[in-house]
C-alpha cells in the first residue's frame, strides 16, 4: 500500500490533515521553485557581499543599520505569532485554538531562525561571530539579545515538538514514509492516557514559562535601541512598544498563514470563520494598544521639543519619511481599525486585507525607527540619505524566500494542524467548556450557605 | 513532475555547500601579521629639509624609518613656519609614494596624445636632446627653444635662466606668483621687490581679501602671527572678503562686501581718516608725495589724492557701492587709523582683476597715508639675501630674466613662430590653461617636446620625451621665503630618500645637457651637480658675515637682538663645519629686521612716497577706461561687459583652498578627502551660492550644474552656503588637473569659463571680473 | 594615574585642516576615494566640523575639529558585545581591530559621530606601503576605527621612559594632530596633573564640551569666547 491509500482510507480528521503529507500538487512544486530560486539568489548576493565588504550595501556614516537590522526587528516580531500567541491562547483555555497552534508556532520556529541571521548578515566580519562566546561583554544589550533569542528559539522548538508528538507516534505507526524519519522523533511515545497527561503538564508548564521569554526577546531589542542616546531611539517606552508590535504583526502574520493554509490545503473545516473572527478580534485590540504607544511616544518627542529629537521627529511628521511615515500609519491603524471593527468585514478576506497591511506597515514602522534616527545623529548637518543597495533588497527577498520555502516543506512533513488537539477537543472539551460556563455562573446560594 | 522530495532535498543541500565554498573565497586575511625571528626594533631618524609644494617653502622634519620616510613635519628651527605646516605639506609623503609616477625616461612611440611611450635609457634620452639643440641652434639670431616653467626656485630658476643664457634663447614663461604689488612698490617707492608684511609685529591687520589662512604667499607666517601679543594687547584681525572664507571665519571681525569695490572701501576708509585727523599730517607733509595736487614735470597739474578721497570717498556713497554699513566703515577706519601697528593687506584678491592696480594703489595709500612704511609691525622690505653664487650669474648678453617672463596660465602660447624645441619644467599647460586644445594644438606643432614631469600628466602625453624629475624630497635644491615674510630665509632642499625610481634630477640634466653640447655651454656648467652647487651657495654664507642656520625661537630672538644692535658672533666654524649645520638644521636666516632702515619706506632718489604717481596714472589713462580725472579706484564697467545683467546674472569668484596646489594636489587622495572644510566637500569641484541665489536660480545642494560666461563653461557641484553673498558665484582653482592611476577626482577648471583676460592695466590676468549664469544639467 | 585629555582653543583654530592630514598619515588612514565620499563613507578619525550661524552679511562661523571625545563615560563601549573597544585606566578608549566583530552598534551609541566603519577593505596601493607608519596597524576589512589619542605613542613614550628609568613628562607624549597643529590650538596631556597645560586650560572660564548634558564627560574641552 502507497502512503497515499493509507491516508485515503482513515477517518476524515486524519485524512484531511495527513494528505499533505502524502500528496504534493504541481503548484506546490512551482512555488517551491520559485522560492528556492529567489532563496538563491539571496544566497548570491550574500556571497557576494562577502567579498566585497558591507560596501556592497548602501549603508554609511551615519546610517549604520538598515535593510538588515529592520529585517531582523521585523521577523523577530513576527515570531511572536506562533508561540506567544498560542501559549496565551493556551494558557487562557480558549478552545478555538486547537486547529491554530500548531501552524502558528511553525512560524515561530522557522522565523526566528531567519531573524537571528539578519545581525549575522549584517556583520562586518561574520566569520569572528564566536567572538561574541569567546570575549562576552555582558553589558552589551547585543549579547543579552542573543541569550534571550537563543532561549526563545530552544523554547519555541521544545514548544512546537512536544504538543507534536503524538501526531509523530501515530504518522510512525501508520507507517509512513520516511519511516526512519517518524520512528526517530517520536521517540518511542505510545498514547496511553498516562503518556497523555504527562504529555499535557509538560504543555502546560511550557506554555506558563514561554511567554516572559517571548516578551523578553521583543523587549531586549526595543533595549537594543533604547540604551543609546540617539533622538528617538532613546525611550523608555521601546521595551513594550516592541512587544506589542511584535505581537501585532505576528497576529497578522499569523491570519495570513491560515488563510494561505485554508486554501491551499482545503481546511476550510479547520480554520473556520469564527477563526478568522476571533483572530480579527485580536488584531482590533492590538491594532489599538498600537496606535496608543505611537502616539505617546511621538507626542513625548514634541511635547519635550528636543532640538535633535525634533528634526528626527520632523523628518519623520513632514520632512523627506513623511510617506514611509504616514503610510505606516494607514497601514497600522486605519486600514487594520476600519476592517476589524466591523463585524461584517471581519471575514477572512477583510482579516487577510488588514493583515497585509499590517505586516507591511509593521515592516515600514521597523524602517521608520531605524532610519529617520540614524540620519539624523545630534552632531552632523542631515544631508546624508540611505538607499538600499540590490545586495540587501536581494538578501531581504531571499531570506523571506528560504521562509516560506522551509513552511512549505515543513508542511509537508508535518501536520499543520495538530490531529490529536482537534480529536481531544472532539472528545472532551465540549464537556469540559460546559462544565467551565457552569462554574462561571453564579453559585446556588443555597447551596454555598449550607 | 519529475521533482521527487528526495531530490528537491539533494538540490538544496548541494546549493547550501556550493554556497559555503563560495563564501569562503571571500577577502577576510585569514592570517594575523605574526613577528619573524629576525624582527629587530625599527630605526628611527629625522631628516630637515624644505617643503616646495607652494611658494612659501615650510620647514620639513622628515621621520624615517629604516630609511623610509613615513611621515612629513614641520621643523620647528624654521624661522617662518616654526614646525607648522599645512594639510599639503603634511601630504607630500603622496607624492613620493604616488603609484602612477613614472618608472623612467620615456620616449613617444605613438602619435601626439596616443598615450604610446616606451622606455629609454637616460643616455639615449640626453643624447637626442643635445643633438636637437645643436642643429636648432642658430649662429647670432635667436635659437628657437622655449621653456614653460611652473613655480621654480632657487638654483633650478637660475639653471633654467643661464642655460637659456648660454642657449642664447629668451623664450621663458614663469610662474613667478606674483600680484603686482612688485610693480606698485617700484612706482610708488622705486622698490623693486612685492613688500614684505610684519604680521608678527602687528596689532591690527586689515586684510582686503587676502588668503591669510589659505593660498597666501605664506599661511604659516600669517597663522603664527594672527595670535600674537603685540605690545601686550592681542592682535585684531579684520578680513574682508567677498565670501566667508576660511580666512575670514579665523579672523576676528569678518566685513562682508560686495565683490570689485575693495578699492572704493579703501577710499572710504581714508576719507574717515582724513576727516577725523588720524594721520600724521606732518609726516605725510615730509614724505609722501601726490597727496596735495600737484604738477608735473611736464607741466600738467595733476589732482592730488586727498582731493580725490574727499570728492568720491564719502561714507554714504561708499556704503552704498560697497556694501559695508556705514557704522561698520568708520569703526574701522577709526580703529586702523587709531592702532599704533596696524597693515592693511591685498594679495592677487585684488590685483588680478580689471581696475585691480587701482585698487592696490587705494589700499596701498592706507599704509602710506598712516605711516605704516618700513615700521615695525606695518608693511617692509624683506632685508637683502646675501649675494648666492649660481648659475645665472654667466648670462650671455641679453639672456632671460626669469623674474619678468610672463606668467604661464594667460599668456602661452606667445604669438610668433613656433620653437624647435620646448621644454615643460614644473608645468603642466594642457590642464592649466583655460583651453586645453589651444595647448595640445601649440604643443603638436613643436618637433620636440620636452616634458621633466615626474607624473604623466596631461602635458607629459603631448611630449616626444619625458625626463622624470625626482620629487622633491629625493633632490638637490635650495628655497627662499616670499618676499612677504619680512627677513631673508634660505631653506635647503635635500633629498630625505635615495631616488625610488630611475628618475632624474632636472637641475642635473640641464647641466648633463649642457656638457654634451660642449663648448661654451660645457664651459658654463663648471659644477657637477646640483649638490655640489647648493653646496657651493651654502658655503658663501659662511662668508656673509650675518645670520646663522637656523636655531630654536629662543635662539632666534637672541641673535636677533645681537644683530639689531649692530654685532654679529662669528660662529667659530669652519665653512664646512657651518655648510653642515645648515644642512643639519634646515637653512639659514638672518633674523635681523631693521626698521630703522628707510630704504625699505623709499629708494627714490628724493627719498619720498609717491600715491597714484604720474606713472601709473599714465598707464591707467591710457587703458582707456572712462577715467574721472584720470583715475579712479572704481570699476563700474563690470556688469556692461558680457552682455549686461540679463544673460549673465551672476559674478563668479575663483578662490584657492589651502588643500589643492595648483596642479599638483589632485595626486595627493589625503587632501581631496578634505577639499572644503567649510562644506565638506571632497573629490570633486563644488561653486557655492547663497540661499538667496539658490532660491532664484532654483538650485539645490549637491545638483549638478554647468557655469557658462560669453568665454566657456564648467561643470560642478552645487553647495548652498549661507557665507556666499547674493549674486556671487565662488569656485575653487585647482582640481583642473589629474593623474590616473589613485582615485579620479570629478574636478573642473573654471579658468574654461574664465578665459584668457587679462587686465591691461596691470598686465595681469583678470580673474575676477566674470559674469556667468548658472544651468542645470 | 593619568587622565588624557585635549583643549582645542576654538578661537585659535583656522580650520587649515592640517590635523586631518597628520592624523591620517600618523594612524594609517585608507583613502576611501570619490565613490566613498559621495556615499558618505570617508574615514576621518579627526573631522574639522564648520559651525555656521547668521545670514549674509551678518554672518559668523567657527572652526570645530572634532575627533573622538574619549568619554569618561563612554555610552560606546557599554555596547560592544565582544569588548572590542573599552576605556583604559587613564581614560583611553581603545578599540581592538582583531575582535571586533563589525556590528557597528558602538558607533551607533557615540553620540558624537566619531567612529568609523571599514565598508570596503581599505586601499593601501603597493607603491605607498613603505610610507605607512609601522608603529600603527593597518585595519582590515569590516571592522570599526577611531581616533585612539594616538596610543601607539603613549606605549613608545612610556617605553622611553622606562629605559631612562624616569618618569613620564608632559613633552614625552602628545598626540599627531596637537604636534601638527600650526596655530597651537590643540593641547594634549593629563588632566589631572595640574602642571599640564591641559589641566590648566580645561579649567578655563571659556572650556566646555560638546553635549554635555548627555552626561558622558569627554574628555575633549574646547574652548571660545563665544557660547
Ligand atoms: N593651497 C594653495 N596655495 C597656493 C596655490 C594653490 O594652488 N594652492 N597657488 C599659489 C599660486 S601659483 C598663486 S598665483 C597664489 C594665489 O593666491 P591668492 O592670491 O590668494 O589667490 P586666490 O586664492 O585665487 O585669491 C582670490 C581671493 O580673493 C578674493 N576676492 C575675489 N574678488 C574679490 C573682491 O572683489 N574683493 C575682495 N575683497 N576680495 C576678493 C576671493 O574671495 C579669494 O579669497 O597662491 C599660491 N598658493
Ligand atoms: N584651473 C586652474 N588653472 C590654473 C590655476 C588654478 O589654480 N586652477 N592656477 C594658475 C596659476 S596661478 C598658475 S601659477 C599656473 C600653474 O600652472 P603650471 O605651472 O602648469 O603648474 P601645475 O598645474 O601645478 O603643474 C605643474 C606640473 O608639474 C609637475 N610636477 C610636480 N612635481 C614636480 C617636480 O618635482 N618636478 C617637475 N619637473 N615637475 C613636477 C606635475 O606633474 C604638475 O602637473 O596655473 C594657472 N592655471
Ligand atoms: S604652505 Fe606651502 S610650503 Fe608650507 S607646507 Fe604648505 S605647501 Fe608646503
Ligand atoms: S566620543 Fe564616541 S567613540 Fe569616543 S568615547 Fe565618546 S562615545 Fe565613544
Ligand atoms: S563594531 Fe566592533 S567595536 Fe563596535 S560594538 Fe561591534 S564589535 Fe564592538
Ligand atoms: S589624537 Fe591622534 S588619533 Fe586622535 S585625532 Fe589626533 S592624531 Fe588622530
Ligand atoms: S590644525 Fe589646528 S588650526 Fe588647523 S584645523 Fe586643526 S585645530 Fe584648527
Ligand atoms: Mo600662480
Amino acid at each position: 500500500m502507497t502512503d497515499l491509500e493509507i491516508v485515503s482510507t482513515l477517518p476524515q480528521d486524519e485524512r484531511v490533515l495527513l494528505m499533505p503529507l502524502v500528496r504534493t500538487t504541481k503548484v506546490f512544486w512551482r512555488w517551491a521553485a520559485v522560492m528556492a530560486a529567489v532563496a538563491l539568489w539571496g544566497a548570491v548576493a550574500y556571497v557576494y557581499q562577502l567579498r566585497n565588504g558591507l560596501g556592497a550595501t548602501g549603508l554609511n556614516t551615519p546610517e549604520y543599520w538598515g535593510i538588515y537590522i529592520i529585517c531582523f526587528v521585523f521577523f523577530i516580531g513576527i515570531s511572536h505569532a506562533g508561540t506567544l500567541i498560542s501559549a496565551i491562547l493556551r494558557v487562557a483555555n480558549a478552545e478555538w485554538r486547537r486547529s491554530i497552534t500548531r501552524s502558528a508556532e511553525f512560524i515561530t520556529v522557522l522565523v526566528i531562525s531567519f531573524g537571528a541571521v539578519q545581525p549575522i548578515l549584517d556583520l562586518g566580519r561574520p566569520d569572528r561571530v564566536l567572538n561574541i562566546f569567546l570575549h562576552s561583554q555582558p553589558f552589551s544589550p547585543l549579547l543579552w539579545d542573543v541569550l534571550s533569542i537563543t532561549l526563545y528559539f530552544t523554547a519555541s522548538s521544545i514548544y512546537l515538538y512536544v504538543p507534536m508528538i503524538p501526531d509523530l507516534a501515530r504518522i510512525r505507526d501508520l507507517g509512513l514514509r520516511p519511516r526512519a524519519l517518524y520512528s526517530f522523533v517520536a521517540i518511542g511515545y505510545h498514547d496511553t492516557p498516562a503518556a497523555r497527561q504527562t504529555l499535557e503538564r509538560i504543555i502546560g508548564i511550557l506554555a506558563v514559562a514561554v511567554i516572559p521569554v517571548a516578551v523578553s526577546v521583543h523587549t531586549v531589542i526595543g533595549w537594543i535601541f533604547a540604551l543609546t542616546l540617539k533622538p528617538m531611539w532613546h525611550s523608555a517606552i521601546f521595551g513594550p512598544y516592541f512587544v506589542v508590535g511584535a505581537i501585532f504583526s505576528g497576529i497578522a502574520a499569523l491570519i495570513i498563514a491560515m488563510a494561505i493554509l485554508r486554501r491551499v490545503y482545503h481546511l476550510e473545516a479547520y480554520f473556520k470563520d469564527v477563526h478568522f473572527n476571533n483572530m480579527g478580534l485580536l488584531l482590533l485590540v492590538t491594532t489599538v494598544l498600537w496606535f496608543y504607544f505611537t502616539f505617546a511616544e511621538h507626542l513625548t518627542v514634541w511635547y519635550g521639543g528636543e532640538e535633535s529629537e525634533l528634526a528626527t521627529l520632523y523628518a519623520k511628521l513632514t520632512g523627506a519619511f513623511a510617506i514611509p511615515f504616514w503610510t505606516m500609519v494607514a497601514c497600522c491603524f486605519f486600514i487594520p481599525f476600519a476592517l476589524m471593527a466591523r463585524r461584517k468585514t471581519r471575514n477572512v478576506t477583510g482579516c487577510v486585507v488588514a493583515s497585509v497591511a499590517v505586516v507591511i506597515g509593521m515592516w515600514l514602522e521597523r524602517f521608520n525607527i531605524v532610519v529617520p534616527t540614524s540620519l539624523h545623529p545630534r552632531l552632523q548637518a542631515a544631508t546624508v540619505h540611505y538607499t538600499p543597495s540590490w545586495v540587501e533588497l536581494s538578501i531581504m527577498a531571499g531570506t523571506l524566500a528560504g521562509f516560506v520555502l522551509i513552511y512549505m516543506i515543513a508542511t509537508k512533513f508535518f501536520p499543520i494542524v495538530s490531529i490529536w488537539e482537534i480529536q481531544e477537543g472532539r472528545e472532551l472539551s465540549v464537556h469540559e467548556v460546559s462544565e467551565r460556563v457552569a462554574s462561571y455562573l453564579p453559585d446556588d446560594l443555597a447551596a454555598v450557605e449550607r | 513532475m519529475a521533482i521527487t522530495r528526495r531530490s528537491f532535498l539533494v538540490g538544496a543541500a548541494g546549493a547550501g555547500i556550493g554556497f559555503g565554498l563560495g563564501a569562503l573565497s571571500h577577502q577576510f586575511p585569514l592570517a594575523s601579521p605574526h613577528v619573524g625571528p629576525d624582527w629587530a626594533p625599527n630605526d628611527e631618524t629625522f631628516v630637515a629639509s624644505t617643503c616646495l609644494l607652494c611658494p612659501a617653502h615650510c620647514g620639513i622634519r622628515v621621520r624615517l624609518i629604516d630609511g623610509r620616510p613615513v611621515r612629513i613635519d614641520g621643523n620647528p628651527l624654521h624661522p617662518v613656519s616654526q614646525g607648522g605646516l599645512c594639510p599639503k605639506g603634511r601630504a607630500g609623503l603622496q607624492l613620493l609614494y604616488h603609484p602612477s609616477r613614472l618608472k623612467g625616461p620615456l620616449v613617444r612611440v605613438g602619435p601626439p596624445g596616443s598615450d604610446e611611450f616606451k622606455p629609454i635609457g637616460w643616455n639615449a634620452a640626453l643624447d637626442r636632446v643635445a643633438s636637437a639643440l645643436s642643429s636648432a641652434s642658430q649662429p647670432g639670431g635667436a635659437t628657437p627653444v622655449e621653456w614653460m616653467v611652473g613655480d621654480v626656485s632657487g638654483v633650478c630658476g637660475d639653471l633654467v635662466a643661464g642655460f637659456c643664457g648660454v642657449l642664447g634663447t629668451t623664450r621663458v614663461s614663469v610662474d613667478d606668483y606674483r600680484d603686482g604689488s612688485a610693480d606698485l612698490l617700484g612706482m610708488c617707492q622705486g622698490i623693486a621687490t612685492a613688500p614684505a608684511f610684519d604680521l608678527a609685529g602687528a596689532d591690527m591687520v586689515l586684510s582686503f581679501g587676502a588668503a591669510l589662512s589659505e593660498a597666501w604667499w605664506s599661511p604659516l607666517h600669517a597663522a603664527r602671527a594672527r595670535d600674537a601679543e603685540v605690545a601686550g594687547r592681542s592682535a585684531r584681525w579684520v578680513q574682508v572678503d567677498t565670501r566667508l572664507s576660511r580666512t575670514a571665519v579665523g579672523a576676528h571681525q569678518f566685513v562682508a562686501i560686495r565683490p570689485g569695490t575693495f578699492g572704493a572701501l579703501a577710499l572710504g576708509l581714508t576719507y574717515v581718516i582724513v576727516k577725523e585727523g588720524l594721520y600724521d599730517a606732518d609726516l605725510v607733509a615730509r614724505q609722501v608725495a601726490g597727496w596735495e595736487d600737484w604738477t608735473g614735470a611736464d607741466g600738467t597739474p595733476h589732482v592730488g589724492y586727498r582731493t580725490l578721497v574727499l570728492r568720491h570717498g564719502r561714507s554714504d556713497e561708499v556704503s552704498a557701492r560697497t556694501g559695508v554699513p556705514v557704522a561698520t566703515l568708520t569703526a574701522l577706519a577709526k580703529q586702523f587709523g587709531g592702532a599704533r601697528r596696524g597693515v592693511a593687506v591685498w594679495d592677487q584678491g585684488v590685483a588680478w582683476r580689471s581696475g585691480g592696480m587701482a585698487d592696490a594703489l587705494a589700499i596701498h595709500a592706507l599704509n602710506t597715508l598712516t605711516g605704516r612704511l618700513g615700521r615695525r609691525g606695518g608693511l617692509l622690505v624683506q632685508g637683502p639675501m646675501p649675494g648666492l653664487p649660481g648659475p645665472a650669474e654667466q648670462k650671455a648678453p641679453g639672456a632671460v630674466d626669469l623674474a619678468s617672463a610672463p606668467l604661464t596660465a594667460t599668456s602661452w602660447p606667445a604669438a610668433g613662430s613656433d620653437p624647435k624645441v620646448l621644454f615643460l619644467y614644473h608645468a603642466n599647460p594642457v590642464a592649466s590653461l583655460p583651453d586645453p586644445d589651444t595647448a595640445r594644438q601649440a604643443l603638436a606643432r613643436v618637433p620636440l617636446v620636452v616634458s621633466f614631469s615626474p607624473f604623466f600628466d596631461e602635458s607629459a602625453r603631448c611630449a616626444h620625451l619625458i625626463l622624470p624629475d625626482h620629487t622633491y624630497l629625493e633632490r638637490w635644491q635650495d628655497a627662499l621665503a616670499p618676499a612677504a615674510v619680512p627677513s631673508p630665509v634660505w631653506g635647503v632642499v635635500r633629498p630625505v630618500v635615495k631616488p625610488l625610481v630611475n628618475t632624474r634630477a632636472t637641475g642635473d640634466v640641464i647641466l648633463g645637457l649642457a656638457t654634451r653640447m660642449g663648448g661654451s655651454a660645457a664651459a658654463w656648467a663648471r659644477w657637477k651637480s646640483v649638490e655640489d652647487l647648493v653646496h657651493e651657495r651654502g658655503l658663501s654664507l659662511a662668508g656673509a658675515g650675518r645670520g646663522s642656520a637656523f636655531v630654536d625661537r629662543f635662539r632666534q630672538r637672541e641673535l636677533g637682538e645681537v644683530e639689531g644692535r649692530g654685532w654679529w658672533l662669528p660662529h667659530g666654524q669652519k665653512p664646512e663645519e657651518f655648510w653642515q649645520t645648515i644642512v643639519d638644521s634646515g637653512g639659514w636666516f638672518d633674523p635681523l629686521i631693521d626698521y630703522e632702515d628707510g630704504a625699505s619706506r623709499s629708494q627714490l632718489p628724493d627719498g619720498r612716497v609717491w600715491m597714484f604717481p604720474a606713472e601709473a596714472r599714465a598707464r591707467l589713462s591710457k587703458s582707456g577706461r572712462a577715467l574721472a580725472e584720470g583715475f579712479l579706484p572704481i570699476d563700474e564697467s563690470l556688469e556692461a561687459r558680457d552682455g549686461g545683467p540679463r544673460d549673465f546674472p551672476l559674478q563668479l569668484i575663483p578662490f584657492r583652498v589651502m588643500t589643492l596646489a595648483s596642479g599638483g594636489t589632485p595626486l595627493m587622495p589625503w587632501l581631496l578627502e578634505h577639499l572644503g572644510a567649510l562644506n565638506g566637500s571632497a573629490w570633486e569641484t563644488w561653486i557655492e551660492i547663497g540661499p538667496e541665489t539658490a532660491r532664484s536660480e532654483g538650485l539645490q545642494s549637491g545638483q549638478r550644474v554647468r557655469v557658462e560666461s560669453s568665454r566657456g563653461r564648467f561643470e560642478a557641484t552645487v553647495r548652498v552656503s549661507p557665507g556666499a553673498q547674493p549674486g556671487v558665484v565662488s569656485v575653487p582653482y585647482g582640481l583642473h588637473s589629474r593623474v590616473e592611476g589613485w582615485g579620479e577626482p570629478n574636478g573642473a577648471n573654471p579658468l574654461s569659463a574664465v578665459g584668457r583676460a587679462v587686465d591691461p592695466v596691470s598686465g595681469l590676468p583678470d580673474w575676477q571680473s566674470t559674469r556667468v549664469r548658472v544651468v542645470r544639467i | 594615574m593619568a587622565r588624557w585629555g585635549m583643549v582645542i582653543d576654538l578661537d585659535k583654530c583656522n580650520g587649515c585642516q592640517a590635523c586631518e592630514v597628520a592624523c591620517r598619515s600618523e594612524n594609517n588612514i585608507a583613502v576611501g576615494g570619490p565613490q566613498a565620499a559621495s556615499e558618505h563613507r570617508t574615514i576621518s578619525w579627526m573631522q574639522v566640523r564648520a559651525e555656521v550661524e547668521g545670514e549674509w552679511p551678518d554672518i559668523r562661523s567657527r572652526f570645530v575639529p572634532q575627533p573622538c571625545m574619549h568619554c569618561d563615560r563612554p555610552p560606546c563601549t557599554l555596547v560592544c558585545p565582544v569588548q572590542a573597544t573599552s576605556i583604559d585606566r587613564e581614560g583611553i578608549v581603545n578599540q581592538i581591530y582583531a575582535r571586533c566583530i563589525g556590528c557597528r552598534y558602538c558607533a551607533n551609541a557615540c553620540p558624537y559621530t566619531v567612529k568609523f566603519f571599514n565598508w570596503h577593505k581599505p586601499d593601501h596601493p603597493a607603491s605607498t606601503e613603505p610610507g605607512l607608519n609601522p608603529d600603527v596597524s593597518v585595519r582590515p576589512v569590516g571592522v570599526i576605527e577611531k581616533c585612539t589619542f594616538c596610543s601607539h605613542r603613549l606605549q613608545k613614550a612610556r617605553e622611553m621612559a622606562r629605559v631612562e628609568t624616569r618618569p613620564l613628562r608632559e613633552q614625552d607624549f602628545t598626540t599627531a594632530c596637537a604636534d601638527s597643529c600650526p596655530t597651537g590650538a590643540i593641547v594634549f596631556g593629563n588632566l589631572d596633573d595640574p602642571t599640564h597645560r591641559v589641566a590648566e586650560l580645561s579649567r578655563d572660564p571659556r572650556a566646555f564640551r560638546l553635549q554635555e548634558g548627555l552626561g558622558t564627560e569627554p574628555k575633549v574641552y574646547y574652548l571660545s569666547r563665544r557660547d
